[in-house]
């Protein structure tokens, strides 16, 4: 029983937890993509500066937490939230835009976006510094242990407040998103001008307004994934950096320009790091007595050494592009 | 005069593709627009709707001038556009592409959608289908219902019915004279020439980017050169 304990913590529970963080990132790439057609590779380092913008506030209110009875860091997401929105905002006023308006290629925009990616590093460094900071410095993370209710089992499965809260936020977010994508007008009319750029204008529908609900929703989901990320872990500069391949392999294999997708593609690459880099010995070896004796079991058996953790999303890219070319949604193709 | 295009000269960059077109059409007409590949038909249409600039010639709405509004505010003005091709929203329902196709409308728009389904029947069963899962000439239906959901004074049509079976095509013909009979200019691009003269109020065959004949659809099919020239005979 303890070893199937460890798999749901070590499996289950991780896998959960980095996918919500993967789709938090990849729902705001996937719109970006389906409404303005490229790949927003700054997208990973808007999330980091939404974690240092509720680090900020966290700072700035550091008796609100005590008082909600949460930590001080997620109750000021909502603004965290709404400050990346609007650096997301006056990131396409001030770059984006001005090269679409010359009717510039897609790939354009996919190399300022590395630009403004560097920029905003710079930034926070800048800003921050290098070091790694976490939002718990006088407050204490709260770990839940719950027992499991079988004799054989000693070992607890544990969660902390921060991953409970993720999970929350992501399946509240979820829920908000697509009730605004299929029940209001605006939300209807993002997916039409995904789907069909050129009839939504003949349409008549506000192109601009679209474009800046886009950014706006895709600030909010970023800072959401970037603030829980830090409270689950710690806050440093390449925090979200060093998740934007696995973010961009979620949005891809979920079918580009597929919110669902995004949220199916960064869940599935989640649990499959997590059962890559598990260590399966410890499940086999309770077994080892119906095992031939000339069968040793080695210490480490994983797939992937922990190490090696970022070519999954690689091998679940192409695994699934081979099996359907568009993702699993049948997202959009250029 | 619903409609007053005059001397429109307009292209893609480089050469013009229209050098001097005229259209006119009433409110309640049917305007046809016929002739050979590249004459210009199509562009005719994206010009008076404000998706290609004008290089010289004005546009003109019941007498003011809108050659300078762009495209989405001439669907305020009452004009609405069906495009040849992707002209409906694939991956939305039936109803929320009639729903988009008001979305510049702040008014209660119910009675307009029940009238689109009063007018393509099929559409009223298959309102929460997506749309790009719909036969051609269903398809064909929501594209034009979608730009019908303006209440529009005037009706842009770029080849209706290409790639429809006959029996489509017969019923599309009818619904676009039943928008007609409710006072709404309709202005259609056809490469079946003769089926479309036979509803045309005025017709006007181009090539080269110029207006050849003008007439009436009945005098065009009984014109010997027309026919020789355009009607395959």
């Amino acid at each position: 029983m303890n070893e199937l304990i460890f798999f749901i913590n070590k499996v289950v529970l991780s896998g959960a937890i980095i996918g919500c963080i993967y789709a938090l990132g990849a729902i705001g790439i996937t719109l970006i993509f389906g409404i303005l057609r490229f790949a927003h590779f700054a997208h990973a380092d808007l999330m980091t500066t939404g974690a240092f913008f509720a680090l900020i506030f966290a700072s700035l209110l550091s008796g609100v937490g005590p008082i909600a009875g949460l930590p001080t860091g997620f109750v000021v997401l909502p603004l965290a939230a709404a400050a990346t929105a609007l650096l997301a905002i006056g990131l396409d006023r001030m770059f984006y835009r001005p090269l679409r308006a010359r009717n510039i290629k897609p790939i354009l925009l996919l190399v300022a976006s590395l630009g403004v990616t560097l920029m905003l590093q710079g930034i926070t460094r800048l800003f921050a510094g290098t070091s790694i900071r976490t939002f718990f410095t006088s407050e204490k993370k709260d770990i839940f242990r719950i027992d499991v209710p079988f004799d054989l089992a000693t070992r607890n499965i544990v969660i902390t407040e921060p991953q409970v809260l993720l999970f929350v936020t992501t399946i509240v977010s979820i829920f908000c998103l697509h009730q605004f994508l299929t029940r209001t007008r605006l939300g209807k009319a993002m997916r039409a001008m995904a789907d069909n750029a050129n009839l939504a204008l003949v349409s008549g529908i506000n192109t601009d307004t679209v474009v800046s609900a886009t950014w706006i929703i895709a600030g909010v989901l970023a800072a959401a994934g970037g603030v829980l990320l830090a409270l689950d872990v710690a806050l440093k500069p390449d925090l979200s950096f060093n998740i934007l391949l696995p973010i961009f392999a979620a949005a891809i294999v979920g079918g580009v320009g597929r919110p669902y997708g995004a949220i199916a593609g960064g869940l599935l690459v989640g649990f499959s790091e997590a059962l890559a880099v598990f260590n399966w010995s410890l499940l086999i070896r309770p077994f080892a007595d119906f095992l031939p004796a000339w069968i040793e079991i080695p210490t480490r058996l994983s797939i992937v050494p922990t190490e090696y953790k970022l070519i999954v999303p690689f091998v679940i890219l192409i695994a699934v592009l081979l099996w359907r070319p568009t993702g699993i949604f049948r997202g959009q193709i250029t | 005069m619903l409609i007053n295009a005059t001397n429109l000269v307009a292209g893609y960059g480089g050469e013009p593709v229209l050098n001097g077109v005229d259209i006119e059409l009433e409110a309640g007409q049917i305007g046809v627009i016929v002739g050979p590949n590249g004459a210009g038909k199509s562009t005719v249409l994206k010009s008076i709707f404000g998706l290609i600039g004008l290089q010289q010639g004005k546009v003109e709405l019941e007498g003011e001038n809108i050659s300078d509004v762009p495209p989405n505010r001439r669907v305020g003005l009452g004009i609405a556009y069906v495009p040849q091709e992707m002209n409906i929203f694939q991956t939305l329902t039936v109803q929320e592409n009639l729903e988009m196709g008001a979305y510049i409308r702040r008014d209660d728009y119910t009675s307009a959608m029940e009238r689109m389904f009063d007018l393509f029947p099929p559409l009223k069963q298959k309102r929460n289908s997506i749309a790009g899962n719909l036969s051609g000439g269903q398809r064909q239906m929501v594209a034009i219902g979608r730009a019908l959901m303006v209440d529009p004074r005037l009706l842009l049509l770029d080849e209706p019915t290409v790639g429809l079976s006959p029996a489509f095509v017969h019923d599309i013909i009818e619904r676009i004279i039943a928008v007609a009979r409710s006072n709404v200019g309709v202005l259609v691009v056809e490469q079946n020439a003769r089926r479309a003269l036979e509803i045309a109020d005025t017709g006007f065959v181009l090539a080269g980017g110029r207006n050849l004949y003008t007439d009436t659809g009945e005098n065009l099919l009984n014109n010997p050169a027309v026919a020789k020239s355009f009607l395959g005979r």
